[in-house]
């Protein structure tokens, strides 16, 4: 019963330090409380994580009166007046959209118990198989493990791959803290939660353009990948990056759509968030900012200088966050980049074929997406739509970027070796992880009914 | 609903029990050539998609063909046969495109299929890791997935609590994926007793560090899976537990 209760205090802390940031950035408009508490999560997550770096170089040892409430205490007061000003949006989770007859009809419900049979399992296995895999024993459970018994990440430059970012490690310390002994099994949970709280911010995107029905349509695609719900019941950090990566990509995209600022500026810290998850993160910066590029310059509104101003507005926070912990390994004398050779040689050429088969090996030909892939690829066919709405030429430009970016590194770096050798396309299952939401958001829109207001634009 | 919602809901139905019709009669047709009863394409159906626990997720193969290709051929296939149904039929948001259109409703209707099959060994693979971790504490979990690297490791820790840094010994060969697993589970479990130097991750990535330059001289002696491990303790260790007849833990005098 204490597990319970420490492991709900643990959990609660962040999201309470997540609302109350939303409730600041989103001051002068309003969130649902369901979207509302999606993007707390992860922005919580984010912001304890990272206070307990800057405690580390303060060198103020890791409890929980130190991390936790010290930020929670902070947020409390200017959440309190935002809130007073502006209030807490509808409590309906499911509003009823214009275009949604029979919002409860029969397909809605078996979308529903899919999604809830899986997120059920995913809660389950999580819950109740302790760490055993690989990755989640060496890459995070040990060194969370190790920070936790010395309150600090102090011994980071003597762990395996010490350059790597250590968001969900961190996170794992903190929940540890909250539970006051090591537990194998409950550490997992900070993982499930990342695919529920996504699952509505999928949802909650979709619902921007279509029914209830393909709404939970897209969330049940998500389900649909047997390598996706196993990667939800355990403590690989690939899961959260996929949070990351996507959340920002849909709210620079609601950015474009509502012209308000605070989306910018939510996307731009789930960007530097993203960047302290994994070091693929980093990369990802360079598809953030070029689609920033495609949607000012697409804008007619804007003037040159709001153009150059919300530009900034979005490199800063998150370049702030990248460096924050790039300055801090500095700092600490800890390598800074591993595997980080590259090879322009015309030799590397002929790595095509091997890296093409490999990405055809693993979209069509395996089981880790069912047939997702392949759909995606029929969908294409919708050229009109592809024309009419901005949203779908600006996921398949993000797509063709992520394929684009995972392409050049493979051609051009020693990471080539994780692919080239015979049953080693888990690597690169893992890589496309990453993104693949992006590919059932356009399944959706490819196919779907629009609401009447995307019909005419 | 609508005269036209009524009439358009109606065609989709006829669509969807079309679409199953066609793989029941490809399944038939199948069982016929091979000379195999359809009770046993459809078992095989049933236990083709589904892999629990791997990063890379491998289809089973439908005589010799990978089964992804052939639900393709399924779809082109069944799309030939809607394309006449959905000649002529008006949609606002594009052209009709009857072949390239039913292409999709097909694939969408086999998806939902393949993810009904999904489903139901989902819940069978829950339903068999439930009944093998019933009434078991995390402990006996692990001991079950772990075997001796957890058990082995807990019995150190009880005759040796708190922080030390020991030597492995071992008959393993560390340099192999399973030897590497093995050391990586051991270490974890022994934590804070020490003994974290990875070998294989070494000879992947020669810059691998995962030793403490300052830490202090070995304490101890964690001697696991090796033969007649007394004779690795030397003179200036003593044996303070011994853990089946080739584990034991050993400390400097």
């Amino acid at each position: 019963m204490s597990t319970v209760f420490n492991t709900s205090i643990a959990m609660f802390i962040p999201l309470g330090i997540g609302l109350s940031l939303i409730l600041i950035i989103f001051r002068k408009s309003r969130l649902g409380p369901s979207l509302s508490l999606a993007l707390a999560y992860g922005l919580g997550l984010g912001v304890l994580t990272l206070w307990m770096v800057f405690l580390t170089i303060v060198d103020i040892p890791f409890t929980v009166m130190t991390t936790g409430l010290p930020i929670l205490a902070a947020m409390f007061t200017p959440a309190y007046i935002c809130r007073k000003k502006t209030g807490l949006g509808t409590l309906l989770f499911i509003k009823q959209m214009p275009n949604d007859k029979r919002p409860l009809d029969l397909i809605v419900l078996l979308l529903l118990a899919y999604v809830t049979f899986y997120m059920m399992y995913v809660f389950w296995t999580a819950l109740n198989i302790p760490v055993h895999v690989w990755d989640e024993i060496e890459r995070v459970a040990f060194k969370a493990k190790i920070f936790y018994t010395q309150r600090s990440i102090m011994q980071l430059k003597y762990l395996p791959h010490p350059s790597y970012p250590v968001l969900i490690e961190l996170a794992v310390t903190w929940l540890t803290l909250n539970l006051q002994s090591w537990n194998d099994q409950v550490i997992k949970i900070i993982i499930p939660f990342f695919f529920l709280f996504y699952s509505i911010i999928h949802f909650s995107f979709l619902k921007n353009f279509t029914n209830t029905r393909w709404a939970l349509g897209g969330v049940a695609l998500l389900a649909v990948s047997p390598l996706l719900i196993h990667h939800a019941t355990m403590l690989y950090v690939d899961l959260p990056l996929m949070f990351y990566n996507c959340s920002a990509i849909i709210l620079l995209l609601i950015w474009d759509m509502r012209k308000e600022d605070s989306y910018l500026f939510l996307a731009s810290l789930f960007a530097g968030l993203a960047s302290f998850t994994k070091v693929e993160g980093a990369f990802y910066f360079i598809i953030y900012f070029i689609l920033l590029i495609f949607l000012l310059s697409d804008n007619t509104t804007y003037p040159l200088k709001k153009k150059v101003r919300s530009f900034v507005k979005f490199a800063i926070p998150c370049l702030t966050i990248f460096l924050f912990f790039f300055l801090y390994k500095a700092h600490a004398e800890i390598t800074l980049v591993e595997r980080a050779g590259y090879d322009f040689s015309l030799e590397n050429l002929n790595r095509l074929p091997v890296i093409i088969e490999a990405f055809i090996r693993n979209l069509f030909l395996s089981g880790n997406w069912s047939i997702v892939w392949l759909i995606l690829i029929l969908s294409i066919v919708h050229i009109e739509r592809i024309i009419k709405i901005k949203q779908v030429r600006l996921l398949l430009l993000c797509l063709l970027l992520y394929f684009g970016i995972l392409f050049v590194i493979f051609l051009m770096t020693p990471i080539y070796y994780w692919i080239s050798y015979d049953k080693a396309y888990g690597v690169l299952a893992r890589l496309i992880l990453h993104f693949y939401p992006i590919s059932a958001l356009l399944i959706i829109l490819l196919n779907c009914p629009l609401s009447a207001k995307n019909a005419t634009s | 609903m609508s005269h036209l919602d009524r009439s358009k809901r109606n065609q989709n139905f006829f669509e969807v029990l079309c679409v199953i019709s066609s793989i029941l009669v490809f399944l038939i047709i199948f069982a016929i050539i091979k000379r195999i009863s359809l009770k046993h394409v459809l078992t095989e159906c049933l236990n083709a998609f589904y892999s629990y626990r791997h990063n890379l997720i491998f289809v089973d193969t439908f005589a010799g063909i990978n089964v992804n290709l052939l639900i393709l051929f399924l779809i082109i296939t069944i799309s030939f046969l809607l394309a006449p149904l959905r000649k002529g039929r008006k949609n606002e948001d594009f052209k009709p495109t009857p072949g390239l259109t039913a292409s999709c409703f097909t694939a969408l209707t086999i998806l939902s299929i393949l993810a009904f099959i999904q489903t139901v060994n989902f819940t069978r693979y829950l339903y068999s890791q439930s009944q093998a971790v019933r009434n078991k504490t995390t402990d006996e979990k692990k001991a079950l997935i772990f075997g001796d690297s957890y058990t082995f490791a807990r019995f150190c820790k009880k005759r040796l609590p708190g922080r030390h840094n020991a030597l492995l010994i071992t008959d393993i060969d560390l340099h192999t994926t399973t030897g590497a697993n093995t050391h990586i589970a051991l270490a974890y479990h022994l934590f804070p007793i020490t003994i974290q130097y990875n070998p294989r991750q070494r000879l992947i990535m020669p810059d691998y560090v995962w030793d403490d330059p300052s830490a202090s001289p070995i304490e101890a002696l964690v001697v696991f899976q090796k033969k007649n491990p007394e004779a690795s303790v030397p003179g200036n260790f003593n044996i303070i537990g011994r853990f089946g007849s080739e584990n034991l833990l050993a400390v400097r005098k």
